[in-house]
């Protein structure tokens, strides 16, 4: 029911992929030879170090010889730094709940209604768990008033009808949640986990 | 057309004081008698309370000389559609504070605390 950075992931690995196969043909073409050969037939001016020249110059070490060097190099190495920590921390699951929800049917010259999640969450859960067969309901909502978005992860016995549990909620439980909200539902995801332990109630009504 | 001599200039009837407490009650018995809407009773320290419509909502009012703003924490009946109830419910208490205090009343915010199903009680099953 959390949600991952995988977009964040698969967009900045697609970079980092990009960045080194650069670097990857750059590296092949530079000790190649091959490198030489471009530069003179595109007629860049370009001279190209050779398989048996060193790839950087050879006075590069000198660029770093000013102070002001080392400020540039350490303010980019703290920029990346914290740019690897804010990846390293989207990592965590998130949630990612939805907000209050706000109820009201005109404008809000005359007051407003809201309501938390929770109390939505709960009644959908109250409502899983009243199903027969169903041992318990965890319910987490997304989106907003009018674009709710539920999951709902439902615990069940083992010797309970699935298909008939799936069947009452998409026949009850969610059209009685859109009701309530007066919205449709613009996503919903349903997980159901058999328990391997049948479940013993106390109490029954005739 | 000649004043009857019990009459009494109205500035010299006195005056009629209403305080929030009682615009709290009298809009908290509105909402109690409005369909779908539950108020809170029992529990300690928000602990273990229960909702059931013989109660009151928590209502709180804000006076500004003859206007007020009531907030009002109410459960609902659920699935009844929220939007519908809880417009009831704010025009219900507009319009019954406004008449039976002359306090014109401004907004009503309703908050949500609770929806309450057919049966809360989920260690019970119907058999059919």
């Amino acid at each position: 029911m959390r949600e991952t950075a995988g977009k964040l992931n698969r967009g900045w690995l697609a970079v980092i992929g990009i960045v080194a196969l650069l670097l990857g043909v750059v590296g092949i073409l530079l000790a190649s030879g091959a490198a030489s050969g471009i530069a003179s037939a595109t007629g860049t001016g370009f001279e190209p170090a050779g398989p048996g020249d060193t790839a950087l110059p050879e006075d590069f070490q000198s660029i770093f010889a000013p102070p002001v060097a080392a400020v540039i190099v350490s303010v980019v190495a703290v920029v990346v730094g914290l740019l690897a920590l804010a990846w390293l921390l989207a990592q965590l699951p998130r949630l990612h709940q939805a907000g209050t929800f706000r109820l009201n049917s005109g404008d809000n010259a005359d007051g407003m209604t809201s309501c938390e999640p929770d109390v939505l969450t709960d009644a959908v859960e109250a409502d899983v768990e009243r199903l027969d067969g169903v041992q318990a309901a965890s319910a987490l909502l997304r989106g907003s008033a009018s674009q709710p978005d539920l999951t709902l992860d439902v615990g069940i016995d083992p010797r309970a009808d699935v298909r008939a549990i799936i069947e009452q909620i998409h026949s009850s439980v969610i059209p009685d949640f859109e009701t309530a909200v007066g919205a449709p539902l613009s996503r919903n995801a349903l997980l159901i986990n058999v328990s391997n332990r049948p479940a013993r109630d106390k109490t029954t009504v005739v | 057309m000649t004043a009857s001599p019990d009459a009494v200039d109205t500035g010299d009837r006195g005056t009629l004081t209403i305080s929030e407490k009682a615009i709290e009650k009298i809009a908290g018995q509105i909402a109690m008698e409005t369909p779908h809407i539950l108020g809170a009773t029992g529990g300690f320290l928000g602990i273990g309370g229960h909702h059931d419509e013989d109660s009151r909502p928590r209502v709180k009012v804000r006076l500004h000389g003859k206007m007020a703003s009531i907030e009002v924490s109410a459960g609902v009946r659920y699935p009844t559609p929220l939007r519908a109830t809880t417009e009831n419910l704010r025009e219900r208490i507009r319009s019954g504070v406004s008449s039976r205090t002359g306090v014109d009343v401004r907004h009503v915010d309703i908050d949500i605390t609770s929806l309450v199903g057919g049966s809360t009680n989920t260690d019970r099953r119907e058999l059919q």
